[in-house]
């Protein structure tokens, strides 16, 4: 009984050394955690490897079946999880735009459009630039051009806007805080919940009013701008969910987008 | 319904992914102080005063900082070779926070000295009173009975090879110190993990179930808001590098209420919950998931009252 609790506590560990590996070289591992840990996660994957042999040659201690039973159903729960994420799969949470990103730093920093010339940035760091403007007395960028997921607003006193929203992953999807804006769009665009566009707009206040709320499933935060509007002067709608989350955010060009 | 399932499923795995290398460390850790830190060493580097030791676990997060999922095994290692409760405890507690890393996380969530000053304040005196009250038991006596060595001879029952998973199964001579250590990791990666998964799960299915505006009801009075966020913070298990931006990301709420958020969650979480009760006597494990949570909410309060009360002063006034 030693011996066969020995292996497989063994085999769960060298198992979850593999999934680590599986997930690091899948491709999907954005959906899970910022990819600057990619290599923290391979050097746990090797720790684990080496616990895990160990433990196959560690014949004199018992099992726990505790620890077997909770594992086993964790790696079949976390195998499950990798599955739903592939594209195209029905369970994807946020979207299952391929993993760009390496792509960030290979974008240009600005867009020029109909000869006007646009700052490529994501919605935290316009968010970051409004709250320095308003500490320093600093101005926004004269025009941006931002992406994100569209959430339609009801028609205020025909006010046509809608929300780009975006999210905010620090370290894992657990701590994602959604980033919202609220665009008003030139002309009458039928635009769908759900889809991804990218906004060049010239950035302005906000005119008082009551500010929308955003609820997204597993979202525990939400940060809708409070103090600009995005005046949108062309939208671009792309074919297919881009990068869902935003992993890093900068205070100076090159932003990340 | 297969939307919910993989929601909550990405987010258990999220969570145990993220929090799995900093449980591995520690427990790589743990074994190497089983192998290589012979108790008479530890106690004879120990500052001889409580003040002392206390001192010690207080600051030795910045020199060695720890996630709290990884703090929990290397303490229980520490208790066994006879660390004393008053450097031990401090450090459990205070290390996931008191650290650079999680320092400069937290100046750059909310670009404020001050919040990161309160947020160390309010972790450093819950860590400091459970020193001084946990630190009088002899440190065995902190742990389960079934992890802590015999009181008459702590070879004879409980020694390498009996399958409580407490130490290193391989004994002196069995393999080299290497497998000694990596067999020791094993064993408390194990133990330890397995609690962190259900409290994982637990923390996923909070997140799936409860809607975000849910909050939002919270904000507008001082001691409902306050005390919304430290349940916020138990229930998400968020670590303490990330969780200073979810709590920034509450905007309409007083920032005694965020503080209160990142000082809570590093101490008591519901993975902590389970790695106590698998690590501490119940008596112990009890006392460490309520003392911390008062002392928060009350310094947490006194705080936003001490807050409001300056932003009310007459101009002219400090």
């Amino acid at each position: 009984m030693k011996r066969l609790g020995c292996l497989a506590e063994g085999a769960l560990l060298l198992g979850l050394a593999g999934f680590l590996a599986r997930l690091v070289q899948s491709g999907l591992y954005f959906q899970f955690l910022n990819p600057r840990f990619m290599g923290l996660t391979l050097a746990t994957a090797a720790a684990l490897l080496l616990m895990g042999l160990a433990r196959l040659a560690d014949r004199e201690a018992g099992a726990r079946p505790l620890r077997c039973t909770v594992l086993t159903l964790f790696l079949g729960l976390a195998v499950f999880a990798l599955a739903a994420q592939e594209p195209g799969s029905a369970g994807a949470s946020f979207g299952t735009g391929g993993d760009r990103t390496g792509e960030a730093g290979r974008e240009p920093s600005r867009y020029e459009r109909h000869g006007r010339e646009y700052l490529r940035l994501n919605l935290a760091e316009l968010a970051l630039l409004e709250a320095r403007a308003r500490d320093t007395g600093a101005t926004l960028p004269p025009r941006v051009a931002v992406t994100g997921m569209v959430r339609v607003l009801p028609d205020q006193d025909g006010a046509r806007r809608f929300l780009i929203l975006r999210l905010v992953v620090n370290c894992c999807l657990a701590d994602a805080t959604a980033v919202a804006c609220q665009v008003r769009p030139e002309t009458d665009l039928p635009l769908a919940d759900g889809q991804w566009v990218r906004v060049f707009a010239r950035p302005g206040p906000l005119p008082p009013g009551p500010v929308p709320s955003v609820d997204l499933p597993g979202v525990s935060a939400a940060l809708v701008n409070r103090n600009t509007l995005l005046q949108a002067e062309d939208i671009h709608i792309l074919p297919e969910a881009e990068m869902p989350f935003i992993f890093e955010v900068r205070d100076r060009e090159p932003f990340a987008g | 319904m297969i939307q919910a399932l993989s929601l909550f499923a990405s987010l258990a795995t999220a969570i145990v992914l993220e929090a799995i290398p900093f449980l591995a460390l520690g427990a790589l850790i743990s074994g190497l102080v089983e192998v290589f830190a012979p108790s008479d060493l530890i106690a004879r580097r120990m500052p001889r005063t409580p003040a002392g030791q206390m001192l010690l676990g207080l600051g030795a997060g910045l020199v060695l900082p720890i996630c709290e999922c990884g703090s929990v095994p290397i303490v229980r290692r520490l208790l066994r070779k006879g660390v004393p409760g008053y450097a031990a405890i401090p450090y459990m507690l205070a290390a996931p926070v008191v650290n650079p890393v999680v320092l400069a996380s937290t100046w750059t969530a909310f670009q404020d000295l001050g919040m990161v000053l309160d947020r160390a304040l309010l972790v450093l005196l819950p860590a400091t009173v459970l020193g001084a009250v946990l630190g009088r038991a002899a440190p065995w006596e902190l742990l389960r009975p079934s992890l802590a060595p015999s009181m008459a001879a702590a070879v004879a029952d409980h020694e390498p090879g009996c399958g409580c998973g407490a130490h290193g199964a391989l004994g002196p001579g069995q393999g080299g110190r290497t497998v000694r250590v990596l067999a020791t990791a094993a064993h408390e990666f194990l133990e330890t993990s397995a609690y962190l998964i259900l409290g994982a799960c637990a923390a996923a299915l909070f997140k799936v179930l409860t809607p975000a505006p849910v909050m939002e009801l919270f904000s507008a009075n001082l001691f409902l808001s306050v005390g919304a966020m430290m349940v916020l913070a138990v229930a998400l298990s968020v670590c303490s590098e990330a969780d200073a931006f979810v709590a920034a990301s509450f905007a309409s709420f007083p920032d005694a209420a965020k503080v209160a958020f990142v000082a809570i969650g590093p101490m008591l979480d519901l993975k902590l919950m389970a790695l106590y009760l698998l690590v501490f006597r119940r008596r112990v494990a009890g006392v460490l998931m309520v003392v911390p949570p008062v002392m928060v909410y009350i310094l947490a309060v006194a705080l936003g009252l001490a807050q409001n009360l300056a932003s009310q002063a007459p101009p002219g006034l400090p």
